[in-house]
């Protein structure tokens, strides 16, 4: 009965997320153009530099000469990754910003359901999303990868997605203690966007960053899926192994801070504006 | 009198959060190097000879960097009128600042002033780590020919982004639109890339963005051009300005009107 009500609960704040981002319909049109605008940039910053549709460059570091199928690869598993990160934080400022945080969480259902209701409507979007790009960057920017590998991919795609939800709690603990966690949330996420390998090889910034980007867990999910999309299983052994490594430990991680800042919660209370 | 308050406010408002000033430094660097690391993968370098063929700067970080600076500070008082007049609508201090002595005009102008110093400001310290990180070549002659040019820009970016200003009075939440329109300026202004490579429509439509006569000037003058080489993009900046104040004005004064028949509206 318990579990019923909980995800009565997980479905009410889904729909009510749901209805608040279709009640301003332009930013779906801006979300979906986002993306356009990423690809075609990239396509445009290819052309202009180098008149050609494929880099030599690239493929010898990445195996990638098709810089545009490289982008949107990138660019598909950082708006799947940033869901589970916006999921979390955003969901906590937004209704802080306007006052309702404090009776979201006074509600009959576990915090959890409230973050995880929030992720649901965002990961629809995302997959949502995700349908509209695929067929028409492939008729638009002539995109070409091996879809049955990209499929086999997914699963991997969603390994990551683990430790990117603990990476998330991790953050929701530390938000709820911030005065003003805005600009927090923003530098994480600029962190995450510089060092996910979306638009490029990380192999190109310096070793400190590349470290950073090893330890966060979106270049590795990048790195695994380009990886078995361009070579399949086989090839992909080290990075697959990387990727279920760190994901379990940011699962980890993200449980257990967010035990603590709940525990923390009910000692200290929560803020409101 | 109004104009230097409503800049102090915002000014105040901004800097008292010095997280908010590291963070927005941190998305500005973050943006630019997304787009020049995807430029240098893609080169296997920083140098392209087909943009300096297209565009006489061959150097790709040093093309990037200055679009991408004067591309920031040319939507920011588009920003300005659509988020701060948003962030007073939500707080509910619209309706009083509206009601005080002051002009609307004034309000709205010392809004946009304050924004677009303040991103000037940002956007110089972002160039200055720019220029670092990718060993840009200065000298002070360089900085000192462009700044008029710099200045000439801004006002035609205030022109520019006053049409939005009555707006955003009238339709309230217009961000997503605006959002469409700073991306679509990245396009077709050539900030990250040669305009060659589009269509000669594009191309044309292109012209009509200061953006686009401002970034080739400064980028012109970077190349070591004098002025008078430039003069053609110089010329085009100096007729936009009055073109984009007037149009504004206009769409101001009508929306204005309309606004006060159907009322200012809170949130």
């Amino acid at each position: 009965m318990e579990a019923i009500n909980e995800l009565r609960a997980l479905y009410g704040v889904a729909v009510k997320n749901w209805r608040i981002f279709t009640s301003y319909k332009l930013w779906l049109v801006s979300d979906v153009m986002m993306g356009f605008f990423f690809v075609g940039q990239a396509l445009l910053i290819g052309i202009g530099l180098t008149g050609e549709r494929n880099s030599r460059a690239l493929q010898q570091i990445t195996g990638y000469a098709d810089y545009v199928t490289f982008a949107v690869l990138g660019f598909m598993v950082l708006g799947f990754g940033l869901t589970f990160l916006s999921g979390f934080v955003w969901s906590v400022v937004d209704e802080l910003y306007a006052g309702t945080l404090e009776y979201s969480f006074a509600a009959p259902m576990r915090r959890i359901t409230f973050f995880m209701g929030n992720v649901l409507t965002r990961l629809f979007l995302s997959f949502l999303y995700m349908s509209v790009y695929v067929p028409i960057f492939i008729l638009l920017f002539d995109v070409r990868f091996n879809f049955l590998n990209f499929v086999k991919a997914l699963p991997f795609l969603l390994i990551g997605a683990i430790g990117m939800i603990g990476l998330g709690m991790a953050a929701a603990g530390l938000v709820l203690y911030l005065k003003d966690p805005g600009p927090f949330i923003t530098i994480l996420e600029m962190l995450v966007f510089a060092l996910s390998g979306a638009m490029y090889p990380i192999s190109i910034l310096p070793m400190g960053l590349q470290v950073l980007a090893k330890a966060l867990p979106y270049a590795p999910t990048s790195e695994a899926v380009r990886k078995i999309v361009a070579y399949g299983y086989t090839a992909s052994v080290n990075e697959i192994s990387y990727l279920m490594l760190l994901s379990g430990f940011y699962a980890i991680i993200g449980y257990l801070s967010y035990k603590w800042s709940e525990k923390q919660a009910r000692t200290v209370g929560l803020k409101s504006y | 009198m109004i104009l230097s308050a409503v800049v102090e406010k915002e000014f105040r408002m901004f800097f008292r959060y010095p997280l908010r000033v590291i963070s927005s430094i941190l998305v500005g660097i973050v943006f630019l190097l997304q787009f020049v690391f995807f430029g240098q993968a893609v080169l296997g370098g920083r140098y392209s000879a087909l943009l300096e063929v297209s565009t006489g700067m061959g150097d790709y970080p040093t093309y990037a960097l200055i679009g991408y600076v004067l591309w920031w500070v040319s939507v920011s008082p588009m920003e300005a009128y659509v988020w701060g007049v948003r962030r007073e609508l939500q707080r509910g201090t619209f309706e009083m600042n509206i009601l005080s002595p002051a002009k609307i005009v004034e309000l709205l102008s010392g809004l946009a002033i304050s924004w677009l110093l303040m991103d000037s400001v940002l956007m110089m310290i972002v160039f200055a780590i720019g220029a670092v990180i990718f060993a840009i070549p200065l000298t002070l002659l360089i900085i000192l020919k462009s700044l008029p040019i710099v200045v000439a820009s801004l006002i035609a970016f205030l022109g520019f982004g006053f049409v939005f200003a009555g707006l955003v009075m009238m339709l309230k939440n217009i961000g997503p639109f605006a959002q469409i329109f700073e991306f679509a300026m990245l396009f077709f202004s050539g900030v990250f890339f040669p305009l060659n490579v589009m269509p000669k429509a594009m191309i044309a439509f292109s012209k009509l963005f200061p953006l686009t006569h401002a970034a080739a000037v400064v980028r012109g003058l970077f190349v070591g051009k004098g002025y008078l080489e430039v003069w053609g993009e110089i010329a085009w900046l100096l007729v936009l300005i009055p073109v984009y104040w007037g149009i504004g004005y206009l769409i101001f004064k009508w929306a204005e009107r309309i606004t006060r028949v159907i009322g200012y509206g809170g949130y």
